[in-house]
């Protein structure tokens, strides 16, 4: 590799994008979506999704046959320790949690007045919060047969997670998405896409005829679009006033996943000849890309197909990175999985390559 | 006496060299020298393997069989360390359409290791230095086909490959571009070049190979291959009949029947004048591959260069 081949490579690519709209539109989309999103739609949370709760008590708990979840559309998820809960709700795997004190129906544990915690994400909207909480009630006078007031437990309710106000301030789930689809555009798009214009110009051939390897032409390429991913993020980022994430964390997820999707670029590259095709095939790998793990939430089936889509961990790292307390929630082994599903991706390109070379 | 193996060795020794795409043979076992500092011609009608055979010599397309040396280093073993003595300038402009010459320049010197120093020198020789920062999108295709040319040469090559460099060129850019040719030979470059200008085949090349359906039908120097391929012939200016102008007829020189027909003509008094000339390269061109002479026409990229180019004037 000659540093100096690879910095001419670059320089040239950034020479030809400032006067290339094409280029220009993809690092300006996410930006302007994200300033758009996070001033218009700050305060939208609203999810269709069918709430998943999340529990810490037997399965065979008198006060949950008493709610019969299914009828009333809810789907329980038990956890042994309230850390494992949290970690969930804060990932937004589970809507609310459910401590059920232990032995409720039983006339001591009544006596002493036992406490039941509801704990939920701190973004939830407050009238959510009064509607579960105006159900549960109803559900436990009928399971105690009792007329209001007083309940014979106490019920807490405490909200858990992250910060409530960056999260509003970066358009909540918005924000990562954007974050995605930045990468997602360089990624899919800028980087296939100019290496189908060199195809279709004929101006590989002239590369070729120079002592440039196909090694550093590819290193120099990935490098600028690369670097125009770090940028577009980085301006969203400024542009999209505070900050109170966790920069390191986030930067390297950003750096992985910005990496990841100019691999799956790469390989839309190495069998898309023209421009048109590139757009064709990387477009429909972008929606993928984008719309599982962002949709996934909102059905069980979704939720199954993400974790084979590798955007989903790049998002899921955003968003811990971003909104949730990184001491309670656990980053490490999304970053863990990006760095193998990378490793494999190179892989699987370098020996595509090498074949490729062989042929010719 | 001390002689250098580098200065006998051909520039180019091409040798048995052919190229199938499938059941078609594109190039038929053609054996060839260039000598060092020469300038070798390519002739040949559309389809004949011109390109190709060059495609080969450079490294840009696999031979099926055949061995090709160039400045004593075999293709495509030595391809890479080949890449520093060659230069290439392709019948299609691949440029970067948003960079300027400069830019240009710049990025080819950066991968062939050439000295910043060097930019000038070529801008210079080419006549370029005040479009050096236009985008090459604005050129004219004679001024693009220079920034071309200068890409080739940035680096000193000591064999310089030029594939129909003045095709659908005006007139000055064509002669501006054969001096750039001439140029560069006295300096010691060895040129390859192929042509469908019968005129610049004739006056810039040394020598000569034509090719046809694959195979090199005749080589040798302009002169020789005119004097091979055709004879003399002269031309008769007919005096008007009925109705009809002026008109040429053109006979061989030699021949009973030139004779018996132009002593007719001058039984019925209808020559006006009679001229002898040597036969054109065109005319043996044209007798040795057995067509119709047919230029190319334009090309799509020439096409809209005539049409929607906005290019300077070509300079005094």
């Amino acid at each position: 590799m000659n540093p100096r081949r690879i910095a001419a490579i670059v320089r040239k690519d950034i020479f030809e994008a400032v006067r290339n709209y094409h280029i220009l539109l993809l690092i300006a989309t996410p930006i302007i979506l994200s300033l758009l999103f996070s001033n218009l739609f700050s305060e939208s949370r609203a999810k269709t999704m069918m709430p998943r709760i999340g529990i810490i008590a037997p399965a065979d708990h008198p006060l949950l046959l008493q709610l019969k979840p299914e009828k009333l559309g809810l789907r329980l998820v038990f956890f042994q320790t309230r850390n494992e809960l949290e970690a969930k709700i804060a990932e937004s795997d589970v809507s609310l949690g459910l401590i059920l004190p232990t032995g409720t129906a039983t006339g001591t544990e009544l006596a002493r007045k036992p406490r039941l915690t509801m704990v939920y994400p701190a973004e939830t909207p407050e009238y959510l919060v009064e509607r579960f909480q105006r159900t549960l009630e109803d559900e436990l006078r009928k399971f105690f047969s009792l007329a209001p007031p007083p309940l014979p437990l106490d019920i807490a309710w405490e909200p858990i997670g992250g910060n409530a106000t960056t999260n509003r301030s970066f358009g909540g789930d918005m924000f990562p998405m954007l974050v995605l689809m930045a990468m997602g555009m360089m990624g899919l798009l800028g980087l296939p896409l100019s290496m189908a214009e060199e195809r279709e110009r004929k101006t590989l051939d002239a590369l070729f005829l120079t002592p440039v390897t196909t090694g550093e032409l590819i290193f120099g390429k990935c490098l600028f679009s690369f670097s125009m991913q770090l940028f577009t993020i980085f301006a969203m980022v400024a542009l999209n006033s505070r900050w109170e994430g966790h920069q390191v964390w986030f930067w390297i997820v950003a750096a992985l996943g910005s990496m990841l999707f100019l691999l799956v670029g790469l390989f839309v590259a190495s069998f898309a000849r023209t421009q048109g095709t590139v757009n064709a095939v990387g477009s429909s790998l972008f929606l993928c890309f984008q719309m599982v793990p962002t949709l996934s939430p909102s059905s069980e089936v979704l939720r199954l197909v993400a974790h084979l889509v590798p955007s989903t961990y790049i998002l899921r790292g955003l968003k811990k990175a971003l909104f949730l307390d990184l001491s309670k929630v656990d980053i490490t082994s999304d970053i863990l999985t990006l760095l193998f599903i990378i490793v494999v991706c190179y892989s699987l390109l370098h020996l595509s390559f090498r074949r490729l070379e062989a042929d010719t | 006496m001390n002689i250098d193996i580098m200065d006998i060795t051909p520039a180019i020794s091409v040798r048995s060299l052919t190229r199938r795409f499938g059941n078609l043979e594109a190039v038929r076992g053609i054996t060839f020298d260039v000598p060092r500092g020469s300038i070798f011609g390519f002739l040949g009608p559309n389809g004949a393997g011109k390109t190709t055979s060059m495609r080969m010599m450079t490294g840009m397309l696999a031979p099926t069989t055949g061995s090709i040396m160039i400045s004593g280093l075999a293709m495509p073993e030595h391809r890479q360390a080949l890449k520093s003595v060659i230069g290439v300038v392709p019948d299609h402009q691949n440029l970067y359409e948003r960079l300027s010459a400069r830019r240009h320049l710049e990025l080819f010197a950066a991968l062939t290791d050439t000295p910043d120093g060097r930019i000038g020198e070529v801008l210079s020789l080419l006549g370029l230095e005040g479009y050096a920062d236009t985008p090459v999108q604005h050129l004219s295709r004679g001024w693009r086909q220079r920034v071309l040319i200068a890409r080739g040469l940035l680096h000193r090559p000591a064999v310089f490959f030029l594939d129909e460099p003045t095709s659908a060129l005006d007139p000055h850019s064509a002669l501006s571009i054969r001096q750039a040719i001439r140029l560069l030979q006295q300096q010691g470059t060895t040129i390859f070049l192929t042509t469908h200008y019968m005129e610049e085949a004739n006056s810039l090349c040394d020598r000569l190979a034509i090719l046809n359906a694959g195979s090199i039908i005749a080589e040798g120097t302009p002169e020789s291959i005119r004097m091979k391929y055709s004879q003399p012939v002269i031309d008769i200016t007919l005096s008007p009949t009925d109705g009809e102008a002026e008109s040429t007829l053109t006979l061989p020189l030699e021949g009973p029947e030139s004779a018996s027909q132009l002593s007719s003509l001058i039984e019925q008094g209808r020559v006006r004048r009679i001229h002898s000339r040597e036969a054109s390269l065109e005319e043996a061109f044209l007798r040795l591959t057995g067509s119709t002479w047919q230029p190319d026409p334009p090309s799509r990229d020439a096409q809209s260069a005539n049409t929607a180019v906005t290019a300077p004037e070509e300079p005094a």
